[in-house]
């Protein structure tokens, strides 16, 4: 183990289709709750708090206080759904430097049960706000237009990506619609920002989750067997999708070529793959720019089931944001189920001998990126 | 035609001013001579602030488009479905605006387009795109 290893110790989502009379800060505090004693800790040994919320402003004094903790160290890093993915790293680094020992990074939502509407205390561009685009999702049908347009993506091969997410989420009891899915069905789903149809698009669920962070030295002494955060990247580069440079390439390509470097493997090596799905057009580009795919191959990549159960990848195996849950923001989500498969609890849909995974989280319309990669045989 | 009301500030607020006097305005950086949208106060490009605000053309092409069968906020509901551009200016910016007088299945990536400015009453002015008809 070297002396810089720091390690996923925790782990815990709740109600991630649906809650009942809790808030989206009650229901974070007891995904919290339930990492910690996943781990074998308590609340009162976390002395670093990371959050990111669309409904709390100062979100790490609201969890802070909910919880009655008093951290040493706060990180409310705020890129949309990205952002869990980038405290992960933040972690690392923070442990490292000497200045926590025992991170807690947390996420609740309430989406669903707000009537179904994407919440959000973002403010508008001036620039963009008179022309109603849908947030995200026109910004998503500006992308998918231009990527069919360069490359000859169809919507049928976008929607044999929704497909094999499907298929994923048949093998978890936990995810919410227990039938299968078919190309027809998404192609016949109503057009809500063309190209775009309605299951191009990923669920609006609650659902809260939680990690905890610590030291290689600390978790030798815990109850899980630890999930090694071997490498970690991030770039951005807008915030509104108009000032998107090119619509169709994103920095994902640097945020997980900084994340592979550190940890020093290559892609061919990784077992199970967690990649941010709230779209299928995001899914199929953020596939080329990590490099599962050459640039403008998305389309193809995701036919013929390449990505469904049995397929050349296990590629959300959970189901992801389009057919498991996606409460606002996905990333947090990537990495419990990256935690399940490298720990070997995933049931049925557990990748045999996982060793290596990828978590690859987007923010905003492509916005934000950060990547990372774990395993579970010390570094 | 109501719009989503918007606090445009500083150099925000004189991109819509020149708006009401009928001028599109993009960000030129004299120092690097780069154009930008939407007019900054520092170069985004090599960040001088030699900033000049210019007047464009409005003349440009069609760089993407989505239709919205839903409408983004609720001052628009009466204009489903509509379509959004990204417009890709002949002066060398890019910039977001609505398409008007074009059905659906008549748009494509690639056409030319000409800004036009809406002044509604007691609202801030609004950019618009049509396809350009040619003479030809």
């Amino acid at each position: 183990m070297a002396d810089k290893s720091v390690a996923i110790v925790g782990a815990a989502q709740v109600d991630i289709f649906k809650t009942k009379d809790r808030s989206p800060v009650g229901l974070a505090a007891l995904a919290a709750k339930r990492a910690v004693e996943d781990a074998g800790l308590k609340l009162s040994d976390v002395d670093a708090l990371f959050t990111s919320s669309s409904y709390y402003a100062m979100p790490t004094l609201t969890m802070a206080e909910y919880l009655g903790l008093s951290p040493n160290i706060v990180d409310s890093t705020s890129t949309g759904g990205c952002s869990f993915v980038q405290h992960l790293g933040h972690a690392v680094a923070m442990i490292n430097q000497g200045l926590c020992e025992v991170a807690l990074i947390v996420y609740g939502s309430t989406q669903k049960t707000d009537a179904g509407k994407l919440v959000s205390i973002a403010e508008h561009s001036v620039y963009e706000q008179q022309y109603g685009l849908i947030h995200p999702l026109g910004a998503f049908g500006l992308i998918a237009n231009r990527h069919m347009k360069e490359f000859g993506t169809t919507s049928e091969q976008l929607a044999q990506y929704a497909v094999s997410a499907r298929q994923w989420a048949l093998l978890n009891p936990e995810a919410p619609y227990p039938t299968a899915l078919t190309v027809d069905e998404v192609l016949n789903s109503p057009m809500v920002a063309s190209p775009l149809h309605k299951l191009d698009c990923c669920l609006v669920t609650d659902g809260a989750g939680a990690i905890i962070v610590t030291s290689g030295k600390r978790a030798a002494s815990l109850k899980q067997k630890p999930v090694w955060v071997l490498g970690t990247g991030e770039a951005q580069n807008h915030r509104n999708i108009s000032q998107m440079p090119d619509f169709t390439s994103t920095k994902a390509s640097v945020s997980s070529k900084r994340a592979f470097e550190q940890a020093g493997v290559g892609i061919a090596e990784i077992d199970t793959a967690h990649v941010y799905d709230a779209f299928t057009i995001s899914l199929l580009i953020l596939m080329e720019d990590l490099g599962f795919c050459k640039k403008g191959e998305g389309g193809a990549f995701v036919e013929n089931g390449r990505l469904a159960p049995g397929g050349q990848l296990s590629l959300n195996p959970n189901g992801g944001g389009l057919s498991f849950s996606h409460p606002g923001m996905l990333s947090m989500f990537l990495i419990i189920e990256a935690v399940a498969q490298l720990r070997g609890t995933a049931g049925a849909r557990q990748h045999e001998g996982a060793k290596l995974s990828l978590v690859h989280g987007m923010g905003m319309t492509l916005a934000s990126h950060a990547t990372a990669i774990l395993g579970n045989e010390a570094p | 035609m109501s719009r989503p009301q918007i606090m445009p500030r500083g150099e925000e607020r004189l991109y819509f001013e020149a708006l009401a006097e009928n001028k599109l305005t993009f960000g030129f950086c004299t120092s690097c001579a780069k154009a930008h949208f939407y007019p900054r106060t520092v170069c985004p490009s090599c960040h001088s602030d030699q900033i000049e605000y210019r007047v464009s053309s409005g003349k440009g092409t069609i760089y993407t488009f989505t239709t919205q069968y839903r409408a983004g906020n609720p001052a628009l509901e009466d204009q489903v479905p509509y379509t959004i551009v990204m417009v890709d200016l002949a002066e060398g910016y890019r910039m977001m605006a609505d398409l008007l007088g074009s059905a659906p299945q008549d748009i494509a990536i690639g056409l030319p387009v000409v800004a036009e400015i809406e002044h509604p009453e007691n609202e801030h002015p609004v950019v618009h795109f049509r396809v350009e008809v040619s003479n030809g």
